[in-house]
């Protein structure tokens, strides 16, 4: 016991030393607009209570409200006016939102509450854009970076149809933040197959952050940040639990998850919450074959407690997700020249696409990561208030190549990350809210078998201070903060200790300005530009060695200078409710030092044959677009919803096109609302087309300028048209309700190659993939 | 004073959730290998193919391939090979790694799982070229060993050069789990060296 108690002291003080950003914000403003649900004219002086916190505020005469210093959790509105009924609204707060209220006439409407017009919009100067509710609900059973897509301007990079990793504007794996309820994700990220290893399921919420404005999450989110939240703990007594069933066709891929969490009626202020999730699959199958040995499968799962009071709390989390992921033998060839085979192909050969299983054989991963997370707050009277966040993380990847006796077969790697922040949230200060925080990690990493990856330790530790101000009309939104952060990669070796690689330190600062102008309450327009910067990453600075898979001698460079960029987002966003919505965000990005892997003419010889040989190096480079979307109800039960994302990336040095961006791409959907039926409610039926464009601008290569595979071994693929069908509904049994959802992607079954995958190379993307989706809110005992 | 006992047996139970969670420290402490070079499977570092004059055995051409340091690093050391046009020889193909000591023969595991192996020996006019380039103007070979389904395995072949040739002479190592049929296109490639070899 003695031990266990020196070695829980220990751990608490390493990750006080050294940490990662993370935690909550306790200076939260939610607002809108109060508005006759009939008349469409604002509404003064209605009442609006919080009745968590007993806040109780009034509109003004523009029917304006807001409440200020709330932290992040779910909240009861109970808005009431004279000659209005009184409405109630359940508000899950992550952040700064805005969210208008239309009550209805007590004389009129004896109906059911239609509350607002649509989700709670997010109050930031960054391009912001969120998945909840029902758009969540839409993407239960994929994993992280397919569910994603969902969001405009994100796309996936992927390594055959198990592994997708979130692409932000043609920005990824280092370039992009996942945080993990609060932790910034330390998984393995460097490599293309290697997906974040996050449960999806955990998520009530996902947020995109496109542009680096989110200095807390650190200054090196040159693409963007991606949130994935979890609901508050409840804070009303009670048990309550959610089961979320899916079931695919294409790889007869079921996955179940579920939740169950109280409020401890006897301890006022103690919650806690449990959470599961199974996953498995087998082979996928294309249009004209299977895909042998592709299946997947998942167990992951959480807990949560927390303690709260009004001046102090504490909160454990822990969770672990773990996955076994076959690897399609036909993509893991031996060496250069079997590529080329399999390439001259053009599909597989017969013995890698025979059927169906749900075996998973080598070559294959096991992925492993664990987190354990202690959140507390202290309030500082009335000042503000105080958080203190500890992590530990630790990731395992074990990479098993095909079962051959000639060779090391096998790579596995361990990561443990310490990280801890302590933030000091200020309330409101002549309009002024804002953060100062500290942050440190330490990470150390070990390999085993095979090098790609050395060993080494990195330490890391930044301080940043952000404000918001807004104008008492709400007219006016300023957010500015700077940051600066080091970062330290030493003790780097191989094991048998032959190969020593220089240490690398870099600092600096990064900063982000931002205002937005509420022109009218439908419209408003956001500028934002920051500074960020980023310092290589591990794989960057340090692989060596063959990366399996693509075939290909990765070489890093210990010289490598950090990356920065100078980034600018302007944000239109008009809004007429449930009626119509439009934005558009236009982003311009500059970067110095922009670090890419360089294809070469050179082989590396070894004993399993030559391999092309591709380094790290470094180019100024811009990439600039817009992501706009469109969601328009043209007729009382019918709405349209497009979306369209432009990019363009320019090799500044080379005067050419940057490698490996997303071609242009546009998704129509066309939606039809039956209205509420006998027992089946929030009806729809769904029919989308996507169009993914071909990606011409791809650099060429400086000795065969004519061929039009350019610095890569094959043409881009062509362009495709995808289309896809679902219906949705919540089915009542009493007073239980049932959402489901019912839908086939690529209803056409529709041969196609995506140059954002991996795959392009071996195979076909999946087929048409039927699948239906359940998901079942639970409330034992009375309601309250 | 209930609140007070409450708090209490709260603070109690995160001591003690804290507690456990942090006693999986131990997990992350990775210890790197205790031995550098303790591998489950071998490492080819060296080829090594004996060409015996199938008429005077006394007359042997012995080329090697060998790489140290493993993919990377310092460049491999390869043999020319020089053999005599118009000449039958035996051709005995050894895998070695030789960061044991004594040296690791592969050779034997090759020879065990001959099911699932074929190996070649292509003749190319040019470097790392493509498998379909290989040329049959150099020499016949033919392999003298067979698998349990009396398919070649290819250790040990008869070669007969033809005329003068001057270009590449490839070994492969194909690994075949399933499919094999004595054909090069199954299964994926575990060795390939490249020697320049002559005949003349």
């Amino acid at each position: 016991m003695r031990h266990l108690r020196l070695r829980t002291l220990l751990c608490g003080l390493l990750a006080l030393a050294w940490a990662a950003p993370a935690a909550a914000q306790c200076t939260i403003r939610i607002g809108g607009v109060v508005t006759d649900s009939e008349t469409k004219l604002p509404l003064a002086a209605a009442t609006i209570v919080l009745k968590e916190t007993g806040q109780t505020v009034k509109s003004d005469e523009k029917g304006n409200y807001h409440i200020d210093g709330l932290c992040p959790g779910n909240y009861t509105l109970h808005v009431s006016h004279i000659g209005c009924l009184p409405v109630e609204l359940a508000w899950q707060v992550s952040g700064d939102e805005r969210r208008n209220i239309a009550l209805p006439h007590s004389i009129t409407q004896l109906q059911e509450v239609a509350v607002t017009g649509h989700a709670a919009k997010e109050v930031t100067t960054a391009a912001v854009e969120s998945l909840s509710g029902r758009d969540l609900d839409r993407t239960r059973g994929l994993n992280l970076g397919e569910a994603l897509k969902r969001v405009n301007g994100v796309t996936a990079m992927t390594t055959g149809p198990n592994v997708a990793k979130p692409v932000i504007n043609g920005l990824h794996s280092n370039r992009v933040i996942i945080l993990n309820n609060g932790i910034r994700q330390e998984g393995q990220q460097w490599g293309s197959e290697h997906a974040p290893e996050v449960d999806p399921f955990l998520a009530n919420k996902m947020v995109v952050v496109k542009g680096a404005g989110a200095l807390r999450y650190g200054g090196d989110a040159i693409g963007g940040v991606v949130l994935v939240e979890p609901r508050a703990l409840p804070v009303k007594p009670g048990l309550a639990g959610e089961v979320n069933l899916a079931g695919f066709s294409n790889n007869r891929l079921g996955a179940v998850s579920a939740i169950i969490e109280q409020q401890v009626p006897a301890i006022p202020g103690l919650s806690w919450r449990l959470q599961g999730t199974l996953r498995k699959g087998g082979n996928t199958r294309t249009p004209d074959y299977w895909l042998d040995n592709t299946g997947v499968e998942e167990y992951n799962f959480s807990a949560a407690a927390g303690y709260k009071r009004k001046n102090y709390g504490l909160e454990l989390f822990y969770s672990q997700f773990n996955t076994n992921l076959a690897v399609f033998e036909g993509s893991h060839i031996g060496n250069s020249t079997d590529l080329d085979q399999v390439i001259q192909q053009g599909k597989p050969l017969p013995e890698y696409t025979e059927g169906f299983s749900y075996k998973i054989q080598r070559p294959s991963q096991h992925i492993e990561h664990e987190l354990f997370k202690i959140k507390a707050f202290v309030n500082t009277g009335n000042a503000g208030k105080l958080n203190l966040v500890l992590a530990r993380q630790f990731n395992y990847r074990e990479e098993l190549d095909h079962n051959s006796v000639l060779a090391v077969n096998r790579m596995a790697l361990n990561l443990t990350t310490w990280s801890g922040e302590l933030l000091w949230d200020h309330r409101s200060w002549k309009g002024l809210r804002g953060t100062i925080g500290a942050s440190g990690m330490y990470q150390e990493n070990s390999y085993k078998h095979r090098l790609f990856i050395p060993n080494y330790q990195l330490r890391q530790y930044g301080l940043f201070w952000s404000e918001k101000w807004e104008s008492r009309d709400n007219k006016w939104l300023l957010e500015g903060g700077v940051r600066y952060d080091n970062k330290a990669y030493s003790n780097i070796s191989d094991n048998p200790g032959n190969l020593h690689f220089p240490g690398s330190d870099n600092s600096s600062f990064s900063g982000s300005l931002g205002a937005q102008f509420r022109i009218t309450d439908n419209f408003h327009a956001s500028l934002n530009a920051a500074r960020a910067w980023r310092a290589p990453g591990v794989n960057e600075l340090y692989a060596h060695g063959l990366h399996h898979g693509t075939a290909i001698m990765e070489q890093g460079d210990p010289n490598l200078l950090p990356e920065a960029a100078n980034k600018f987002n302007l944000a239109l966003h008009y809004d007429l409710g449930e009626k119509l919505e439009a934005d558009v965000n236009l982003y311009y990005n500059r970067f110095s030092n922009f670090i890419f892997l360089q294809p070469t003419d050179s082989n590396v010889v070894s004993a399993r044959g030559s391999f092309p040989w591709m380094y790290y190096r470094q180019a100024d480079a811009t990439t600039k677009g817009f992501d706009a979307q469109l969601r328009y109800r043209f007729l009382p039960k019918w709405q349209l919803t497009t979306k369209a994302s432009v990019l363009r990336a320019w090799n500044e040095s080379i005067n050419d096109w940057l490698i490996n961006m997303p071609s242009d791409r546009f998704e129509h959907e066309l939606s039809f609302f039956p209205g509420n039926l006998k027992g089946l409610k929030e009806n729809y039926i769904a029919l989308s087309l996507q169009n993914v464009t071909k990606q011409t601008r791809i650099p060429v290569d400086p000795a065969n300028p004519k061929d039009p595979s350019g610095q890569d071994r094959i043409p881009p693929p062509d362009a495709y048209n995808l289309v896809s069908l679902e219906a949705g509904s919540t089915v009542h049994f009493g007073r239980q309700p049932l959402s489901v959802i019912i839908g086939a992607s690529n209803l056409l079954n529709t041969r196609y190659r995506d140059y954002m995958n991996l795959f392009r190379y071996y195979a076909d993307e999946p087929g048409t993939n039927v699948y239906l989706k359940l998901k079942l809110p639970l409330q034992f005992g009375k309601k309250s | 004073m209930k609140n007070m006992i409450t708090f209490h047996k709260s603070i109690a139970f995160f001591a003690a959730a804290a507690v456990l969670t942090f006693s999986a420290c131990k997990k992350e402490k990775n210890e790197p290998d205790d031995d550098a070079h303790e591998h489950e499977n071998e490492e080819i570092t060296t080829v090594k193919l004996t060409f015996t004059n199938a008429v005077t055995p006394a007359e042997k051409v012995i080329a090697t391939w060998k790489d140290m340091d493993g993919a990377g690093g310092a460049v491999p050391q390869i043999s020319n090979i020089v053999l005599k046009a118009n000449t039958a020889y035996l051709l005995s193909t050894e895998l070695l790694d030789e960061h044991k000591n004594p040296a690791d023969n592969i050779t034997n595991e090759i020879q065990e799982e001959g099911d699932e192996h074929r190996v070649f020996h292509l003749f190319f006019a040019n470097a790392d070229a493509p498998v379909k380039d290989s040329l049959t103007t150099a020499a016949t070979v033919t392999a003298l060993d067979k698998d349990s389904k009396n398919l070649p395995i290819g250790l040990q072949v008869h070669m007969a050069t033809k005329g003068a040739f001057k270009g590449y002479f490839r070994m492969v190592v194909r690994h075949q789990v399933t499919g094999k049929d004595g054909t090069y296109a199954p299964g994926s490639t575990d060795a390939q060296t490249e020697f320049p070899i002559e005949i003349k």
